[in-house]
């Protein structure tokens, strides 16, 4: 049976189910995660069984995808979850959640992401034989801050472009990083142990370095568990690094106001940014481990992340990126095979500038921030303003960074991120369908009658959501390594949160000398 | 020397296409934050019929927001025509010969309007007339809430249609007992003058109310020779101006096949350029759901609420004018 329809504004077709599809994945730096999984994720959990670990983290991503898909299918607006947590929980505990997730985790990232940049960079000039000056240039105090500099100020330049142009720049980048994954993963798949082992050594000797076995034993000499079998809390460790591919999904969400057919795309987009990274990263690491074999992998993690083997003299780190590169002679498949990692991991910086100026300019509007955060400028379309906020903040992350790459950056800002904005977004979606002044919109979610055994699905999704991001903070706490209890972050998490709620209780004060009560911008409206 | 004007709230919202809860949370709204005057601009009507087909054995069945859904009883049907109306549609009651007979005209396509997915049948003839009486109805009904919420209560409310609603709409709104029909004409808020523009630039959907840029700044010069004091002049002009922030949405196929994430401009030159003449206080415009937002045109603040009248959301805008500035802008949704 149809609906009629008059001649009125709105009516179109539907977009395909690929653009759905493509819109999430874009936002997905598979590549530079499977080397933060194989990378760190062994170097703290050396036990752990890689293809499980990867599981855990599909556990998590469903719950993810299927919180941030129905939440932002129900409410489908631009702002992410400061429109979820706003009309949930309190328009407070939203606002203090945006600000931190914004203004303190994204930037931070930014930081974290400029290191993973160079390293991306680094790597790839010592695939492709390039000298050692200019790859310890790279790593110089000097080398980082002007190539930190250098990447913020194209993220700026990018996301201050407009999001047409923005989003040809990140197809392009996309498509090439992508290009680069495919060859490495081929290689691995098609390579038998024999051909690596021996590719391996040929170019040891050639650098002078230890060889394979010499390798292993040398690792294992320092410490370093490189034999022995799986365990059950090591793979279960794994959890904090292959949440990474599937987590990351929920940026999606910032733009959901811009997502046509939102009650089918958002879904759809937040579940295909699971599944196919992890397809790909099951892909890659099961031929990793057949090629390579895991003991080697654990000696490439623990000379990638402690850095010094006795006579290793190889300019870039045994990771999955260069047991790949050393199966092919051409320089071109070892720039693409290398590069990946940095683009990859680059193109996360523009996205958290776009997020985090959108985050902004919702708080201009609702009168939590200065008028000047809701301008735009004519010429680009953007709010240019709040992405020199950004930059400059970003700067300041990434100098801190270049200055001390030595502090953890990543799993401490991903343990804030976890206890600020994953937990308080995963409690919001599975209240959802309970909370009394949410009722209409949840009556009107085309998701309400989706139920297992009479339980919303959004609700089970978020507590699978909560228990494995839980599951998460326990090894960010019983892992010393991953450096969530490491003395210089947990004053800066206590400060985030303390800064977010000084924000709101600043602006609230000020518009109330004004004659403005900001809290008019939530206020219910009774339907009656 | 000019006298300086006293402080007005204003409170205004736009788009709400039919949903008569988003027009009772308006009025509720007009109290809450203590305004003095509400405007309401178009587009008021609604866009979509959910037929519901009485069965023979006395039950009642309606394809509602992708979902089939069985009314059993008196109660069950009346839930159903309520849930119908929160999201601005209409709704009546038919046979399936009555159906069959309707769908006779017209065509049926697979699209959407508004995030609601379905087969849409493009009425003709008999629906379109079905159109225009259902929507006067509703109108009609408005009126009467309107006055029993507002009557006493001191609050001017000004209303206007769109660029969606049909000229039968007019007659209507110019015989509302408490809101003024403020289209086409000047009308005083305190000491600003206010002039209002239901016409839009032309749209992918050939809506009743669309003219050339050219016939646009026509019409809006002609409103605008009526303005004696642009400093105090307010813009309610539904669509918005051309570049900005107020009017971006999404890029639209030849096929109407909309991008996923890719976003245009489709404000209205005439607009733009209206107001970069005459530059008056402020612009209130609508029409682009998904632009809310504000933006200076040089001294004229312009601001386009946005609209999500379809989840009963009423998305609006409390302006502060005082000593003819404007003071502040706050954008509600509630």
């Amino acid at each position: 049976m149809a609906v009629f329809a008059r001649k009125a504004s709105g009516l179109v077709r539907e977009a395909s189910l690929f653009d759905a599809f493509a819109f999430g994945f874009f936002d997905q730096a598979v590549g530079a995660c499977i080397w933060a999984y194989m990378s760190f994720g062994l170097f703290v959990a050396p036990r752990g069984e890689l293809i499980t670990g990867i599981m855990l983290g599909l556990a998590l991503g469903i719950g993810s995808a299927l919180v941030w898909g129905i939440l932002g299918g129900s409410m489908p607006r631009s702002g992410g979850d400061y429109i979820y947590n706003s009309r949930i929980i309190h328009p407070i505990v939203g606002v203090i959640i945006s600000v931190s997730s914004a203004w303190f985790i994204l930037v931070m990232w930014n930081g974290v992401l400029c290191g993973w940049v160079i390293y991306g960079l680094s790597h790839t000039l010592a695939l492709i034989g390039a000298s050692y000056e200019i790859i310890d240039w790279l790593w110089s105090t000097q080398g980082l801050l002007i190539c930190c500099t250098i990447i913020q100020v194209i993220s700026l330049i990018m996301s201050s472009l407009g999001w047409r142009k923005y989003s040809v720049i990140q197809k392009a980048i996309f498509t090439i990083s992508m290009v680069g994954l495919i060859i490495c993963a081929g290689l691995l798949t098609m390579s038998s142990a024999e051909e690596f082992i021996n590719a391996w050594n040929a170019i040891c000797a050639k650098y002078g370095s230890i060889g394979y076995s010499e390798l292993l034993s040398a690792v294992e000499g320092q410490g370093f568990p490189v034999k022995g079998e799986y365990n059950l809390f090591d793979t279960l460790a794994l959890i904090t690094t292959s949440n990474y591919f599937t987590m990351y999904g929920y940026f999606i969400s910032f733009i959901g106001g811009e997502v046509k057919r939102p009650e089918r795309n958002i879904l759809i987009a937040q579940i295909l940014a699971v599944i196919v990274p992890v397809v790909l990263a099951l892909w890659v690491t099961w031929a990793a481990i057949k090629t390579a074999g895991i003991e080697f992998l654990r000696a490439g993690a623990y000379i990638d992340n402690a850095g010094y083997v006795e006579g290793y003299t190889l300019p870039f780190s045994p990771i999955y990126t260069s047991i790949a590169a050393v199966l092919v002679d051409s320089i071109i498949l070892r720039f693409l095979i290398g590069f990946q990692l940095a683009l990859f991991s680059f193109m996360y910086i523009p996205i958290d500038y776009i997020a985090s100026n959108r985050a902004m300019f919702a708080w201009g509007m609702d009168q939590i921030g200065p008028s000047f955060f809701t301008d735009v400028n004519l010429k680009l379309g953007t709010p240019l303003k709040n992405n020199i906020i950004i930059f400059i903040m970003s700067m300041f992350t990434s100098t801190m960074f270049s200055l001390s790459p030595e502090l953890l950056w990543t799993f401490s800002v991903v343990a804030l991120e976890t206890l600020t904005l994953f937990l308080i977004t995963g409690i919001s979606g599975t209240i959802f369908p309970f909370v009394k002044k949410v009722r209409h919109i949840w009556e009107a979610s085309p998701y309400r009658n989706w139920k297992v055994f009479g339980i919303p699905v959004v609700t089970l999704a978020g507590i699978d959501y909560i228990a494995f991001l839980l599951l998460s903070v326990y090894f960010y706490w019983a892992l010393p390594a991953l450096g969530f209890l490491h003395p210089l972050w947990d004053p800066i998490y206590v400060t985030v949160w303390v800064l977010a709620i000084l924000w709101f209780v600043f602006w609230y004060y000020r518009r109330k000398a004004q004659g403005i009560n900001v809290l008019l911008a939530y206020k219910e409206l009774p339907p009656e | 020397m000019r006298r300086a004007i006293e402080l007005i709230r204003i409170f205004f919202a736009t788009d709400i296409h039919g949903s008569e809860i988003c027009l009772r949370k308006f009025l509720n709204a007009l109290r809450i934050y203590k305004v003095d005057v509400g405007i309401l601009l178009g587009d008021l009507s609604g866009k979509l019929i959910n037929p519901i087909v009485k069965q023979p054995d006395g039950s009642y069945i309606c394809d509602f927001l992708g979902q089939r859904i069985v009314a059993k009883t008196e109660e069950e049907l009346a839930a159903l025509k309520k849930r119908i109306a929160i999201t601005g549609n209409y709704c009546f009651i038919t046979t399936p010969e009555e159906l069959k007979e309707l769908m006779a005209e017209g065509k049926t396509i697979s699209g959407m309007i508004d995030a609601q997915i379905r087969k849409i049948h493009l009425g003709a003839g008999k629906v379109e007339e079905l159109f225009k009486r259902l929507v006067t109805e509703r109108l009609k009904e408005w009126d009467l809430i309107i006055e029993e919420k507002l009557r006493g209560s001191g609050i001017k409310m000004f209303i206007a249609p769109g660029n969606d609603d049909i000229f039968e709409v007019d007659e209507v709104l110019n015989n509302y007992r408490y809101a003024v029909n403020a289209d086409n004409k000047k009308v005083m808020i305190g000491e600003y003058e206010m002039v209002t523009l239901s016409w839009s630039n032309p749209t992918p959907w050939n809506t009743p109310r669309e003219c050339c840029e050219e016939e646009l700044m026509r019409k809006i010069e002609g409103l605008v020779s009526q303005i004696d004091n642009m400093d105090r002049a307010i813009f309610n002009f539904h669509a918005p101006p051309y570049g900005t922030t107020l009017d971006q949405a999404y890029k639209l196929s030849k096929d109407l096949v909309p991008s996923v994430s890719e976003m245009v401009n489709v404000g209205s030159i005439a607009v733009l350029n209206a107001i970069k003449e005459h530059q008056p206080l402020l612009g209130l415009h609508g029409h682009i759901h998904e632009s809310r937002g504000s933006q200076k045109i040089g001294r004229t603040i312009c601001v386009n609420p946005g609209s999500e009248y379809s989840e009963g959301i009423l998305r609006g805008v409390i302006v502060t004018l005082d000593k003819d500035k404007v003071k502040n802008v706050q954008f509600t949704s509630g």
